[in-house]
């Protein structure tokens, strides 16, 4: 029985926790597999189109890609509670919806619920789009109220943990489905991918596949998106340049309009004034008429005055021409004597040139006379030359002749004859020479004659030439004289008729006067009438001008209201425009803004829901790791007990059996067959009971925190396997081993009871001093502990074990449980932190100063990095913190653990957190080296080790980063505390969704939440102390039960013997249990102790990265785990004395057997 | 004033599923004060029975026992535990004796829980165990083991002595010795001891004789003629 209860309770802890995270996680995959749950959510911070998604979907092993739309809102409900929800739109084939109540909305006014925040009843509630929201956030949505028609449940939210939001409190409490209907947006925010590939969850296969699919799928993201981006710029752009058309054409029509309107207006304007000028002039000319009259009046006056002068100088003049008329007629006669004698002197004159011409035509033809005869006689001198010359030249010819002839002859080339005939040839040659020379010597005489003729000849003619030269210049002065003669007549003459004609000049004039006279009275006359007439004219002109003037008044107004009338126009035209433009420089602004969009590719791994159960999942194995093992040692050392004792106490039977004749092996195989069949009863019953039960409570347990569907029964065959192997080791091993020792005695030995086991003093009672102070019945119970070492130790490992296993239990919870409250409350004290887009700059520091009423206390920019931290043993990535020294200490408070103070690294240290330290065996003094991901690197000395729970650190002080890097460090990252009076949640959420509306803020985090939210991830823990109580007390109970019991057996002639001497009912317990309950605190000092250290064991095992658990069991832990334990303990024990008080007194009379 | 034990239609009936076991019927004796009595009877007359009964060990069906005037068949379970631990002493046929206590200890074990124990090592002297009495009952012969219980018993100072076979463990020679012992401590100390035995030639020591037969008393005899059990023969 006792091997059945073990073996089942070995097994069934065992196979239970083995079975548990395989089992959830089972159940968690076909949850996730049924609902069809993810692998990558895509987001883009412009959205996508459904070409994006089909795009997607046809990549490679992709089942199935699904668009899909989901906003943050704000709500209202009925009762008027208010909150943010998060809407998604219906899914169709990806995060399907488990139906809890109620029905699939389906027209655009209804929505399904979260299966957390609303029941059952609030099926065909209402639920509002509250006021608060932003004009911008509410045009996503086509209606302002939706009718709640069914509760779902969401894969997407596996956990009770809903996110947090930049609305509102900055806390979603839940999540809302519409209809695509219901949302009034052409895109889609997210894009749903599962793959096709079957991997187990959280598998190592999977989490491999997806690295591979990550690069991959970051550049199919980044396509769609930026399709989507280059759409919707062009859709923009386009737009615009409509827009822009559109303005422009009516800018243009408008202005053309206005500018008629301004040139009617102007040309009105132009009128009016020249009327006005008009006007002027016309009184100008008006009052210059007036005095015109007058001056012509007056005129008038000194005309008619004058005339009367006039007619006087008239008869004066009359008398005058009269005289000088008759003094020119004596001049006249006197002329034309003088003119006759000059006519006479001229024909003289003319008689004596012309004798004068004659002769100086003779001298001219005697001069050309002469100059033919000088000319023949150069030409006769000539040819004398050249006969002469001809001459000599025959000569010559002749001589040579002879010559010729004579050397010919003398050379006798010739006779005779030839040679005389040639002389005389030459001298008939000689002969006419001579003649032609003589011809020549007459004609040169001739020529001699002829020269000095001529000579004579030039003489005569000169001399005419003189002569006719002197009469010539006496003819030239008589001519002069006459001309002159002829001058001073004509001279007279002239004077004459100018008198003549001044005369009749005078005449005239007088004549003229005499007309201008009559002419002058007359006009006189006229003027007067004239005069007359126009003063009359004045008046009426005057007339006019008082009615034009009133004309010009009225136009005059008409155009200031035309003028008005423009302007307002004007004024309007220019608004509008101005209005249409800046609408379109917004609209381009916008445009310009679009900026090339952010894209993400998440995977399972940013599921809040997904990732807590993988870790809590974790925790249950790194348990169901290390607690069954303890539970088969247990296991084994209770079967060996049993076993041991049920041999011994069947000695006897065996002893008669082998003096049967019964061989070993079929004695050994009854006792084998018997634990074996325990062994197997037990193994069966606790496996399945295990394999059903732990599970079942576990995810029940986890169902308050998760929403999944129920878990399904596993039933791992290897784990069985294992089970069977081990338990039939553990009971069969034993019962063989107790069997040999028996069987190897003879038949006769065995038939004899086996002598009691003697009694030994113990080596207290050598102490004699402690001995003696101890009172009887304790040195009885001292004794008799002692006695069985065997017991002993199994009480003691049995009942440290439970303790070490309670200590574990509480302790899992004490590290885990307050890492959140000591990493935000001890470490960390900033309240909440902000990461920026950008790098924090002035302009940020005002806006959070702004803020300053919403209770914002200090903060300070540090710069928080993703380093790798690069050491002999491997490369592990850091958070690399430099901050600023004189303001980190409000927002960081480094300690050791051992909780001394380490001062902010200074330039060149770092201090660094104490699981890195740990892990790569850093102490202060070693040199670190860290790399950022250009691979520039940074070597600091390390000067403190940190006491530090999450994440893994290194602070630097910004110093030390500028001397190394060479540059300013990047501050994207701001710790913000709030103001100490103001310190509570409801301000770090206002605060927070305050500070998500600054346009530079990607993300705040309020520390109090994370707290919260670990806090609360940390309560599934009680499940596990939990758990590990009834562990813990099952191994108690069958530990002490089994122990107690073999105990009460074997000495139950013992205590039936002290009953019978009258030990009472309460002494006999003492009696008995005295010994338990001093080996349950021995037990529990023992457990103590092994349970420190298993549980920094259970504590390494289940190391989860970037969590460095807090090693450590609170002191109320250890009591709790002791009190339970004696509590166990207790509880045996009373159970026990029930059993005590059964033994019945007679016993004592039996025999031994 | 009545005898000092007294059974008066004293019967036990054991129950086993649906059969009823007579044990006892019209059991009536008297013992007095400072008597040595045996209980004589074959094995199966229901002599444990009656010994069981008186030292409060097992109670009765019908029928009254007294001791000293006090009714035990009326006490409750403590007042039983409580008679056993003042009044009665035990004498056991396998001495019973805790293993783990030397001869003293065992002495001291039950001296301990008494009103006016005996003093344990002087008792023990009386049993002529002196220089064993720091000796664990397993180093310890069946004779010496037995004294040891007796001595025990005695430390108890109880008024009242029950002794189941107390030879029925050991040789003729060392029986005899205990038995000397018992009537020793009788006549010495003036105890009341009832003796139960099969053995018919111890009666001869006796002051009264009971003999038990099939479940009733057959037989009470009182000896006018006691012999020293050194002079008994069996």
């Amino acid at each position: 029985m006792a091997i059945f209860a073990i073996i089942a309770l070995g097994v069934g802890f065992f196979a239970g926790l083995k079975v548990t995270r395989p089992g959830i996680t089972a159940s968690v995959e076909e949850y996730l597999e049924k609902y069809s749950f993810y692998d990558y959510r895509l987001l883009s911070t412009l959205g996508f189109e459904q070409e994006d998604v089909d795009f997607l979907a046809a990549g490679e092993d992709v089942e199935a890609a699904e668009g899909a739309v989901s906003f943050d809102v704000l709500y209202r409900l009925e009762d008027g509670s208010q909150g943010a929800v998060k809407t998604y739109s219906l899914p169709q084939r990806l995060n399907t919806l488990k139906l809890v109540w109620g029905r699939m909305p389906e027209a655009e006014g209804e929505c399904a619920a979260d299966s957390n925040l609303f029941g059952k009843s609030d099926l065909g509630g209402r639920i509002w789009l509250s006021e608060d929201n932003k004009e911008e956030d509410l045009e996503h949505f086509s209606c302002r109220e939706y009718e709640i028609v069914g509760i779902v449940q969401s894969p997407l939210y596996l956990q009770y943990e809903r996110g947090n939001t930049s609305l509102g409190t900055g806390r979603l409490d839940g999540y809302l489905y519409l209809t695509e209907d219901g949302y009034d947006v052409d895109y889609f925010t997210d894009i749903y991918v599962k793959f096709s590939g079957d991997f187990g969850l959280y598998s190592a296969e999977y989490e491999a596949f997806i690295e591979g699919k990550n690069g991959i799928w970051e550049d199919l993201t980044e396509e769609a998106a930026g399709r989507r981006y280059n759409s919707i710029r062009d859709t923009a752009e386009e737009e615009l340049a409509e827009a822009r058309e559109e303005l422009e054409e009516k800018r243009t029509e408008g202005e053309e309009e206005l500018e008629e309107a301004q040139k009617t207006l102007a040309e009105a304007e132009k009128e009016l004034a020249e009327g006005e000028e008009a006007l002027a002039d016309a009184e100008d000319e008006l009052a210059e008429g007036e005095r015109t009259l007058e001056k012509e009046r007056r005129q008038l006056e000194d005309a008619r005055a004058q005339l009367e002068g006039k007619e006087q100088e008239l008869a004066d003049a009359e008398a005058a021409i009269a005289e000088n008329e008759a003094k020119l007629r004596d001049a006249d006669s006197l002329l034309a004597g003088k003119e006759s004698e000059l006519a006479e002197g001229e024909a003289l004159m003319a008689q004596k040139e012309a004798e004068l011409v004659q002769g100086e035509a003779g001298l001219a033809e005697a001069k050309d006379a002469w100059q033919d005869s000088s000319r023949e006689i150069e030409a006769g001198k000539l040819q004398l030359a050249e006969g002469q010359e001809q001459i000599l030249a025959g000569r010559a010819e002749l001589a040579r002749q002879r010559e010729e002839l004579t050397f010919a002859y003398g050379a006798g080339l010739i006779g005779q004859e030839a040679y005389d005939a040639g002389l005389a040839a030459i001298a008939a040659g000689e002969a006419e020479i001579d003649a032609q020379e003589t011809i020549l010597r007459e004609k040169e005489q001739e020529l001699l004659q002829g020269e000095a003729a001529l000579t004579a000849a030039w003489q005569q003619i000169s001399e005419d030439e003189q002569l006719l030269t002197e009469g010539r210049q006496a003819l030239e002065q008589g001519k002069e004289e006459l001309a002159q003669g002829r001058g001073a007549l004509e001279d007279a003459k002239a004077d004459v008729s100018a008198g003549w004609q001044e005369l009749n000049e005078g005449k005239a004039e007088l004549a003229e006067g005499r007309a201008a006279f009559e002419d002058g009275r007359r006009e006189i006359a006229k003027g007067e009438e004239a005069l007359a007439d126009a003063a009359r004219d004045m008046d009426e002109a005057k007339a006019t001008l008082e009615e034009k003037e009133e004309e010009l008044a009225e136009a005059k107004k008409e155009y200031t209201d035309g003028l008005e009338e423009y302007q307002d126009a004007r004024k309007e035209f220019d608004g509008k425009i101005a209005d249409a433009e800046k609408e379109l420089a917004d609209a381009e602004e916008e445009l310009a803004e679009l900026k090339e969009p952010d894209t993400y590719v998440l995977g399972r791994d940013a599921n809040m829901g997904y990732v807590c159960f993988e870790n809590d999942s974790k925790i249950v194995e790194g348990i169901a790791n290390i607690f069954p093992v303890f539970f088969f040692l247990v296991a084994a050392l209770v079967c060996i007990t049993t076993m041991n004792r049920m041999v011994e106490e069947q000695r006897t039977q065996i002893g008669v059996l082998k003096a049967l004749g019964y061989g070993e092996i079929t004695i050994m195989s009854k006792y084998l067959t018997y634990s074996g069949l325990a062994a197997v009863t037990g193994c069966i019953f606790g496996f399945f009971l295990g394999t059903w039960g732990f599970p079942e409570v576990i995810w029940y347990c986890y169902g308050m925190m998760y929403s999944a569907d129920p878990i399904f029964y596993v039933f791992d065959w290897r784990l069985a396997a294992i089970s069977i192997v081990v338990s039939l080791l553990c009971s069969m091993g034993a019962t063989w081993f107790s069997c040999r020792v028996e069987l190897v005695q003879v038949a006769a030995a065995l038939m004899r009871p086996k002598a009691p086991k003697a009694g030994k003093r113990v080596i207290l009672e050598r102490i004699t001093f402690l001995w003696k102070r101890l009172s009887f019945l304790h040195k009885v119970s001292m004794r008799n502990i002692f006695r069985y070492k065997r017991r002993l130790f199994m009480m003691v490992v049995g009942i440290s074990g439970c303790t070490a296993l309670l200590v574990t239990g509480f302790g899992v919870k004490d590290s885990i449980a307050d890492i959140a409250a000591k990493q935000f409350g001890e470490i960390q004290t900033c309240d909440i932190s902000i990461s920026l887009k950008e790098r924090a700059d002035g302009s940020l520091e005002e806006k959070l100063l702004a803020l300053g009423s919403e209770g914002m206390g200090e903060y300070t920019c540090v710069m928080e990095k993703n380093m790798d931290l690069v050491t002999e043993e491997g490369v592990k990535s850091v958070i690399l913190v430099a901050g600023k020294e004189e303001e980190m200490a409000s927002f960081l408070d480094l300690h050791t653990a051992a909780g001394k103070d380490i001062a902010y690294p200074g330039p060149g240290e770092a201090v660094i957190s104490n699981k890195i330290a740990e892990d790569y065996h850093l102490r202060p003094g070693n040199q670190i080296t860290l790399r950022a991901e250009d691979m520039r690197t940074i070597t600091v000395r390390v000067s403190g080790v940190y006491e530090n729970y999450l994440y893994n650190y290194v602070h630097v002080s910004e110093e030390t980063w500028r001397e190394q890097m060479k540059e300013e460090p990047e501050r994207k990252t701001v710790y913000l505390n709030l103001e100490a009076e103001k310190e509570d949640l409801l301000t770090a959420h206002g605060l927070s969704a305050e500070l998500m509306k600054l346009d530079e803020v990607l993300n705040v985090t309020v520390n109090e939440d994370t707290m919260e939210r670990i806090g609360n991830m940390m309560a599934s823990l009680d499940i596990i102390v939990v758990v590990v109580i009834l562990c813990a007390a099952g191994l108690a109970f069958i530990v002490l039960y089994n122990l107690t019991n073999i105990n009460i057996t074997e000495r139950i002639r013992e205590i039936a013997t002290i009953k019978v001497l009258g030990f009472y009912k309460k002494e006999t317990a003492a009696y008995v249990f005295r010994e338990n309950i001093l080996l349950t605190i021995l037990g529990i000092t023992a457990g103590l102790v092994l349970g420190h250290f298993l549980h920094a064991f259970v504590m390494g095992e289940i190391r989860i990265d970037m969590i460095s658990f807090d090693i450590y069991v609170k002191p109320v832990s250890y009591v709790y785990s002791s009190l339970l334990t004696l509590a166990f303990a207790g509880t045996v024990n009373w159970f026990m004395s029930g059993k005590l008080e059964g033994i019945s007194m007679t016993e004592s009379l039996k025999s031994v057997d | 004033m009545s005898a000092f034990v007294s059974f008066r239609n004293v019967k036990k009936v054991y129950k086993t599923g649906e059969v009823e076991i007579t044990a006892l019927h019209d059991v009536d004796f008297e013992v007095e004060k400072g008597e040595f009595c045996v209980i004589v009877g074959a094995s199966g007359a229901g002599k444990t029975t009656i010994l069981n009964i008186l030292g409060g060990m097992d109670t009765l069906t019908s029928g009254s026992v007294f001791l000293d005037g006090q009714e035990i068949s009326s006490y409750g379970r403590r007042q039983l535990t409580s008679y056993r631990r003042y009044d009665v002493g035990f004498v056991f046929q396998f001495y019973n004796l805790v293993q783990n206590l030397t001869a003293l200890e065992n002495v001291e074990l039950a001296a301990q829980i008494c009103r006016e124990p005996l003093d344990a090592a002087t008792v023990l002297e009386q049993v002529g165990l002196k220089e064993r009495s720091n000796n664990f009952p397993a180093q310890l012969s069946g004779g010496e083991q037995q004294r040891v219980a007796i001595a025990r018993a005695l430390a108890k100072n109880p008024k009242l002595l029950l002794c189941d076979e107390p030879t029925g463990a050991l040789d003729y020679r060392t029986g005899k010795a205990v038995l000397k012992l018992l009537q020793d401590t009788c006549r010495n100390m003036g105890k009341t001891v009832i003796v139960i035995t099969h053995n018919q030639a111890l009666t001869a020591m006796a002051d009264r004789i009971i003999t038990v037969k099939s479940g009733t008393v057959a037989d009470t005899i009182l000896n006018e003629h006691i012999v020293d059990i050194s002079e008994i023969e069996w």
